[in-house]
């Protein structure tokens, strides 16, 4: 089964380190956007199964991280939401968690990073396999 | 986060470990981000610059936040902590010094290119 992906990130090296490691995870990266609001545009077009989605975006057309993560699982609540953050606060991972995220990972990334989130994705795609 | 009372285990510009994991990934994975660093940090740079010259607070705190996670990227601590120490002051509405730091700053990414370059 192939997964398919959606990566919202304002920081280019960001996309594509996750980027990256999604294809090595055997997922397919269709879209990537650098704000909340065209993340949440892309994501109505294409449907993706995966999306990452950085919490320290700046609000861009009245859209922040935590509202379009809202809409997204309102309106796909069965996507698997990977939430990115450059600060471990626990509250924000909290919340974040509590209202469906599937992970929640800490940048800057290193080699052991992706592995929780491997394991994660494996629980909400039991079909898929790599 | 003041940057001058930041632990660092050493001066370095770059952390090896960092670098060595994103080497090992392959794909050219270290080289692209070595690229994307030479092509966007000018730019951010300017950006900043340009922003502490307004004292336009929202654009240096989102500036300096950009240039905190790009060198979050490569283990630049040096780097990582002036951007982080711009952003503060941005967050907190006093940008005494922040000029200052920024002079620092540009410094320190320079050296960060350098050393970058030498282990694309």
């Amino acid at each position: 089964m192939t997964v398919r992906a959606l990566i919202i990130d304002d920081s280019p090296f960001a996309r594509k380190i996750i980027r990256h490691h999604l294809t090595k995870l055997g997922f397919h990266v269709e879209g990537e956007a650098e704000t909340a609001a065209q993340g949440l545009r892309l994501f109505r077009d294409l449907k993706p199964k995966l999306v990452t989605l950085d919490v320290m975006m700046p609000e861009r057309e009245g859209i922040d991280s935590l509202a379009a993560f809202r809409t997204m699982k309102k309106e796909a609540p069965e996507t698997a939401i990977v939430v990115v953050s450059a600060v471990p606060f626990e509250k924000t991972r909290d919340t974040f968690l509590n209202e469906g995220a599937t992970a929640y990972v800490i940048k800057p990334f290193n080699q052991f990073s992706f592995e929780p989130v491997r394991q994660k994705l494996h629980r909400a795609f039991p079909a898929w396999t790599v | 986060m003041d940057a001058d009372s930041h632990d660092m285990a050493s001066n370095a510009p770059i952390d090896q470990n960092t670098i060595q994991d994103l080497r090992n990934e392959g794909e050219n994975l270290l080289s692209d981000l070595v690229d994307m660093f030479i092509a966007e940090v000018p730019g951010q740079l300017a950006t900043l610059e340009a922003a502490l010259a307004k004292g336009d607070a929202g654009a240096i705190r989102l500036t300096a936040h950009t240039l905190k996670g790009t060198a979050g990227n490569f283990g630049a601590l040096r780097m990582r902590a002036l951007a982080s120490a711009i952003e503060e002051k941005s967050r907190n509405g006093s940008l005494d010094g922040a000029s200052a730091t920024f002079v620092e700053l540009r410094a320190e990414c320079a050296r960060v290119r350098d050393a970058l370059k030498a282990v694309r």
